[in-house]
């Protein structure tokens, strides 16, 4: 299904990435970054639609990419990608390569379940498991081999406490998860994520469903764990892509158009259609 | 016609339809009752047939039926769940796929008495079980299997493809995935499968009749390979055959009610079970 | 796609562009009363400072409003940060203007001190740099907004020259005519910093245009 074509492998040297000219911080194309994801001319099928293309891209270790762009860009499609979500949609097909770590996830050895361990997800709409609250974040490190009761406790405990819920539900552990409200349960969908200690986290737009403040808090969470984890975030939201990310891609039916620090994207997009999204001239 | 009016001719049509469906229901109950009640008695429960049928009770054809409706299940339901699974999890789309749909759709079309010839032909003939519990049971399983898979997959269907995805981005696999979040979700739904078979299995006469029951036995079944006594070949038996209509009549109405009350007491078994365990998963749901 | 946020964009700048007019009457004005000590016009020039600023106080309102409701972004955003200084900028303008005039006023009643020529010369400088910058800004002129940064040294050379002239030849000379030669001085003074100010706002629009802060750096170009 996943086809890897050896020629299309690219130098890493500078790929994808708009210099930065910014005269009051003259650090132009060699930021100190780690690139810790690397997509080389990727390219995705659906059916006989090509809903991806071309797309080279760097995103950096510990730092928070933001994907905008109108629905159907593709930006869903892109980072479903980076944890081979995409291997469920029938009748697709995958070229190029994606590389984590120098590692090609397309790659013939690659497992994507050991991928996934390594890039957790947070969805769209809250999604726990219909089980305790505990045992939601229990279930990941059951399947993931832990086994010691004393282990498991301390990680469930933890991993709320990181992503600021455990305070407000601690007396509540062995309550059914669905009871939360849904930023809470957002909360508990991150908590899981991390309590299996991924090294990305990707949000395919985490707030859509949220009120205001439980979008606050989110955010909060997304700048917290930015310390620890790589982040991709993908936003409909522009002063949310403001507010949390380093790095800004845009795509547009499904090419990149655009990819620099948030700042210079917000203040000073290159690309005319990148000016016209974001300042609502679209379409 | 205006508006109210057409609403409130509605709703009349309604309402009389559904009267006439409790009223055919309760007519059977009240028949049922009329006719049968005044036979039922401890002694009628818990002993077995005398005197040629005329006197006695009918407790070897209860556990006939027991025996039969429970092996059904048991055999039906292990190969009904993979199936199910097989069709919903691993191949949704796909010719292949599509054979299995039809070939169930058409196995629940088909009579029971054929179901009854094959198990015949096959169970007692072929593979030598005689005409026996394991015979039995085996053709009433096949003819629950397809009302078994097409539930099952029903409830396979209505778990959300969100938490499959969750469980999946933790890095667990497909079959995990079925084992620890699809299934125990899906469990209430089954359950309701199971109960509806229970109801098929216990009540069906044709695919025993050449393969588990007998008109008449003093023993009680010692082992998979005995022939039962089963309710509703023994209340065929009443009315058709033997030599006292009058008071053979009376027996078969009691055991028409017996049956009835044994799926009730079965179906209500599986819905505690339902129940405890839809308490547990979706307690706060909605 | 017709969206109002675009009129209220518009407004903004045509706002700021009335207010120019204004102001660079201001300076016109100004510098005619003082050429011909001209009271009536000194007057007339302090008296429609006020115009000057009830405009600077709507557009001041009107960007914020439009920060407020419209979060803008990019182009958008570089433009309404660029209004508001423009707006600082133009009404500190007009301040000096009614500067001039009052410096005006003090020496009206008494005869010329001499004939004037390098301070209108010196005026006909900044009324162009005030001309080019609202130009640059109404047709987005990166070039343009450059010629006027660097016209600011031509400008700052003419208030040095005045100033050493008048300083040789009246203050040292002449105790009686020192007070009308620090007057004159003064005015020379409040010419530059007009210059200062159009170079303030040519560099809003370079940073308006091209997103360059140019400001404190014009070695850069």
């Amino acid at each position: 299904m996943i086809k890897l074509d050896a020629k299309n492998r690219t130098n890493s040297a500078d790929m994808g990435y708009t210099e930065i000219k910014d005269p009051l911080n003259k650090v132009g194309n060699f930021l100190p970054e780690k690139t810790k994801i690397k997509a080389g001319n990727l390219n995705f099928y659906y059916g006989k639609t090509h809903t991806l293309k071309d797309i080279n891209l760097n995103i950096y270790e510990k730092k928070v990419t933001a994907i905008i762009g109108p629905s159907g860009c593709g930006k869903s499609t892109f980072i479903r990608l980076l944890n081979r979500m995409n291997d469920f949609v029938a009748d697709s097909r995958a070229e190029g390569e994606i590389l984590i770590d120098e590692n090609n996830i397309f790659g013939k050895t690659a497992d994507p379940v050991e991928i996934r361990k390594r890039v957790g997800m947070v969805f769209q709409k809250p999604n726990p498991f219909p089980k305790s609250i505990f045992d939601n974040i229990a279930y990941g490190l059951e399947i993931n081999g832990a086994k010691d009761r004393f282990y498991i406790e301390e990680k469930v405990v933890n991993s709320l406490k990181k992503s600021a819920l455990f305070e407000e539900i601690r007396h509540r552990l062995r309550d059914n998860a669905l009871g939360l409200s849904g930023g809470q349960q957002q909360r508990l969908c991150i908590a899981r994520c991390i309590a299996i200690e991924p090294e990305i986290i990707l949000f395919d737009e985490p707030c859509a469903s949220l009120d205001p403040i439980s979008t606050a808090k989110i955010e909060e969470l997304i700048l917290e764990l930015k310390k620890d984890y790589t982040i991709v975030i993908v936003t409909h939201n522009m002063q949310q892509a403001l507010r949390v990310s380093d790095y800004t891609a845009f795509f547009l039916m499904g090419e990149l158009i655009e990819y620099n620090t948030t700042k210079k994207i917000f203040e000073n997009p290159s690309d005319r259609r990148t000016e016209d999204y974001i300042t609502g001239r679209f379409g | 016609m205006n508006k109210r009016f057409k609403q409130a001719l509605g709703f009349f049509i309604v309402k009389t339809l559904v009267l006439a469906a409790l009223t055919v229901l309760a007519a059977i109950l009240i028949f049922l009752f009329a006719k049968g009640a005044g036979i039922i008695s401890w002694d009628f429960l818990a002993k077995p047939p005398e005197n040629s049928m005329t006197e006695g009770g009918i407790f070897p054809a209860i556990l006939g039926t027991f025996y039969l409706v429970f092996f059904s299940v048991l055999f039906s339901l292990p190969p009904g769940l993979a199936c199910a699974i097989y069709l919903n999890e691993y191949s949704p789309k796909g010719w292949f796929s599509g054979i299995i749909r039809i070939s169930i759709n058409n196995l629940a079309g088909v009579p029971s008495i054929v179901f009854g010839l094959f198990g015949l032909a096959v169970f007692v003939k072929q593979l030598g079980f005689g005409v026996s519990i394991l015979s039995g049971s085996l053709t009433l399983s096949i003819v629950i299997l397809p009302l078994i898979i097409s539930s099952t997959q029903e409830a396979l269907m209505t778990v959300p493809q969100s938490i499959r995805e969750a469980s999946m981005a933790l890095g667990a696999t497909k079959w995990t995935t079925i084992r620890r979040i699809v299934l125990p979700q899906a469990t209430p739904s089954i359950l309701t499968a199971v109960i509806l078979s229970i109801g098929r299995a216990a009540g069906e006469t044709a695919p025993i009749l050449f393969t588990a029951a007998v008109f008449y036995t003093r023993e009680l079944p010692k082992s998979l390979f005995s022939e039962v006594m089963a309710l509703p070949y023994h209340i065929y038996a009443l009315i058709t055959e033997g030599t006292h209509p009058e008071t053979q009549i009376k027996i078969a109405y009691g055991s028409s009610l017996v049956l009835l009350f044994m799926v009730l007491f079965l179906s209500m078994a599986a819905i505690r079970i339902r129940q405890r365990h839809r308490s547990h998963y979706d307690k706060i749901r909605r | 796609m017709y969206r109002h946020f675009e009129d209220e964009l518009e407004d903004i700048k045509n706002t700021i562009l009335k207010m120019s007019a204004y102001v660079e009457e201001e300076i016109e004005n100004s510098i005619k009363a003082l050429k011909n000590l001209d009271p009536e016009l000194a007057k007339k020039t302090i008296e429609k400072d006020r115009e000057i600023d009830r405009i600077e106080i709507s557009v001041d309102e009107k960007c914020a409003e439009i920060i407020l409701r419209h979060h803008p972004l990019a182009g958008d955003l570089r433009f309404v940060l660029a209004a508001l200084k423009l707006n600082n900028d133009l009404e500190r303008i007009a301040d000096l203007a009614v500067d001039i005039a009052e410096r005006t006023l003090e020496i009206s009643g008494r005869p010329p001190l001499k004939e004037l020529v390098k301070i209108p010369q010196l005026a006909g400088l900044v009324k162009l740099m005030l001309k080019n910058s609202v130009e640059a800004f109404t047709n987005r002129d990166y070039e343009l907004a450059k010629k006027v940064i660097l016209s600011d040294a031509r400008v700052n050379s003419i208030r040095d020259e005045i100033m050493a002239e008048l300083t040789e030849n009246f203050i040292k000379k002449d105790p009686a005519a020192a007070e009308r030669a620090l007057a004159l001085i003064l005015i020379s003074r409040h010419l530059e910093r007009i210059g200062d100010h159009c170079v303030n706002i040519a560099e809003d629009i370079i940073y308006m245009v091209s997103a360059k802060i140019v400001k404190h750096h014009h070695e850069e170009f």
